[in-house]
């Protein structure tokens, strides 16, 4: 670049001398709104649970510019919280600046039970806008205020049909079974009238009676142990009826009663699969059950020497479709995996620590000691709690033996001192393209985890 | 090759592709077809064009944005992520960088414009107001009685 910029700029030795024409002092509220606006949206300011209406109260508390420019960006006050004392002086605000934005609504009752959001309240305020809702959580944590405030909803939605709005998201969080048979009524309506592409169970267990055949995208998350836990067969019901999903999320989904009963689970639109923790029993049947042609990323994060046998059956099953996988731990034996997924474009690794993980990559791809071509994986991507030194060292082994075409590291914290970590930066980049280089990353906000209960908490984590 | 012409008069001739990168000056080719005619662009000073057509250089064989990609783009949950290169490439001071900002808004390549307003956003990003004006020098010209709103503003969303 820098030659053919001496070759062609016309005097190009003396650019550097000229002085530019016009914005000299140059600061960012001379920056015209729109990029201002769009410089306020990469501010990031979280999501559903985790979402801080304090970063869009500061931008706006700048100076008139600022504040004129923030004012004006709708989506920037898009997302309408309930937690907090000042929670509904603070919902106003925001409903009153998202203008005609989509919106996020989220009726939560704060990290600790003694805030007592009255949801019925709350719902009240955002009722108005119901058309213009874009994704809904609700914290079914304290059911004689959730449930009432989903029939009001619901109420809303029948008598002015034009209300209904066209839902993306609806997430439902509790902590275990809270949810009676009796209520769940409530909840499958509510499925089946908002009808959402997006479908998370938070904590709390899917029934099979709520409507699933519209649903795309679908998270499971600390789905608990002990009394009132998963059933195996309910899951399966839930799974089976899911026809049109394209992602499925099953994190720590626990269980407690039921055996695995080998029904084929069919899922021909599914793409994305994330396995990450929970009950052995679960994994082993879904992995072994599950026909999904189309699958092009799977992601498993697990005990996996428990699940060593149903995982090979998987990727001998959907290898051939699979361009993405990420597992957490990397042996001799899972390593063999990786001869199933013959069009591997992107490796990862994700889990806590990559050290002996990526010293066995090494070893492999040194001494592959097969008869047959090891994928050529193009991108590699990952995704740890710990980063030590060791494992950057096998790293620079793995970009020297492996041609890649990207490399992305994201780890909780760092290895060495910043001097070293940089030169190891520079280092990478000037072998591959370095998507991502993060030394502080946080895979999930651990306050989510404010809907597991304590039975998850005492479960082995994943390694 | 295309020949560019700055604000300050300065010229510089490059790839079809590498000036291809700038929605502005692609769609200016097309409407003229092949010509030998210099384009004027007079919002960019040839300092600027130099790091733009260095960014433009290095991603000029990655596919372009399409504008199914652009309206597929959730501004709720955008990243701050830079590429390695990119970070690199917009370690600059805070005056050049507001003016590649400035010049890829013109020239129309929002790959750039998102490197550049995500660098601001980084620099922003966990600061109070106070903190923010003295790291752009700007003035706080709010009066007493807006001064107060946003206090109690600041009050309620800090207040968890």
């Amino acid at each position: 670049m820098e030659e053919y910029v001496e070759l062609a700029c016309e005097g190009g030795s003396e650019i550097a001398a000229k002085s530019p024409v016009h914005a000299i002092n140059l600061i960012p509220r001379d920056l015209p709104p729109e990029i201002l606006s769009s410089i306020f949206l990469f501010v990031p300011a979280g999501e559903s649970w985790t979402f801080t209406p304090l970063v869009p109260i500061r931008l706006s508390s700048v100076c008139h510019y600022w504040r004129d420019a923030a004012i004006n960006t709708g989506t920037l006050w898009s997302t309408i919280t309930f937690f907090g004392r000042h929670r509904f002086h603070i919902a106003e605000l925001f409903l009153s600046r998202a203008q005609r934005c989509t919106l996020d609504i989220v009726l939560f009752d704060g990290w600790d039970k003694e805030s007592e959001l009255q949801m019925a309240k709350a719902v009240e305020l955002v009722l108005p806008a119901l058309p213009r809702w874009r994704a809904l959580a609700i914290d079914l944590r304290d059911l004689t205020g959730a449930l009432p405030t989903l029939a009001l909803i619901l109420a809303h939605c029948r008598t002015e049909p034009a209300m209904v709005p066209r839902l993306h998201s609806l997430i439902l969080a509790a902590v275990g079974d809270v949810v009676r048979t009796d209520d769940i009524d409530v909840v499958q309506t509510c499925v089946e009238t908002l009808r959402p592409a997006s479908l998370s169970f938070c904590g709390v267990l899917p029934d099979t009676r709520i409507p699933y055949e519209n649903t795309k995208y679908l998270t499971l998350r600390c789905l608990r142990g002990g009394a009132g836990g998963l059933q195996i067969g309910r899951l399966q019901g839930v799974l089976q009826s899911c026809t049109r999903l394209e992602s499925l999320t099953l994190y720590h989904a626990m269980r407690e009663t039921g055996n695995a009963n080998p029904v084929p689970l069919i899922l021909p639109a599914l793409k994305e699969f994330f396995l990450s923790g929970g009950s052995v029993t679960t994994a082993k049947l879904v992995l072994t059950s599950m026909d999904a042609p189309s699958l092009r990323s799977f992601k498993i994060r697990f005990h996996i020497h428990k699940v060593q046998n149903e995982l090979e059956i998987f990727l001998r099953r959907h290898g051939p479709s699979i361009r993405e996988f990420y597992i957490n731990k990397f042996t001799p034996h899972t390593i063999k995996f990786l001869y199933a997924i013959p069009n591997l474009e992107t490796l990862g690794f994700i889990g806590a620590s990559a050290d002996t993980s990526l010293g066995e990559l090494v070893a492999h791809l040194r001494f592959p000691g097969l008869d047959v071509v090891f994928p050529r994986f193009s991108v590699f991507d990952i995704i740890a709690t710990r980063l030590r030194a060791a494992a950057v060292d096998s790293l620079k082994e793995i970009v020297e033996l492996a041609p890649l075409r990207s490399l992305s590291v994201r780890a909780g914290s760092g290895y060495a001192t910043e001097e070293e970590q940089a030169r190891d930066r520079d280092w990478f980049c000037a072998r591959v393209e370095v998507a991502a280089w993060n030394l502080c990353y946080n895979e999930v906000d651990p306050r989510t985890r404010c809907f597991e209960d304590s039975t998850i908490k005492n479960h082995a984590y994943i390694s | 090759m295309v020949n560019l012409v700055t604000s300050d008069n300065e010229s510089f001739t490059v790839e079809k592709a590498v000036a291809s990168r700038s929605v502005l000056i692609k769609n200016m080719l097309e409407d003229v077809g092949e010509s030998d005619q210099p384009i004027p662009l007079p919002n960019v000073t040839a300092s600027v064009l130099k790091k733009v057509l260095e960014y433009c250089d290095h991603h000029k064989n990655e596919p372009m944005p399409t504008s199914e990609d652009l309206a597929a783009e959730d501004t709720r949950k955008r990243t701050t992520d830079i590429g390695e290169w990119d970070q690199k490439f917009i370690q600059v001071d805070q005056e050049m960088l507001f003016e590649i900002i400035l010049a890829a808004n013109y020239l129309d390549i929002k790959p750039l414009l998102d490197v550049g307003c995500k660098t601001v956003a980084n620099m922003i990003k966990g600061k109070t107001p106070e903190e923010i004006r003295k790291l752009f020098n700007i003035v706080n010209d709010f009066t007493p009685e807006e001064e107060a709103q946003i206090k109690k503003e600041n009050e309620w969303a800090e207040d968890r």
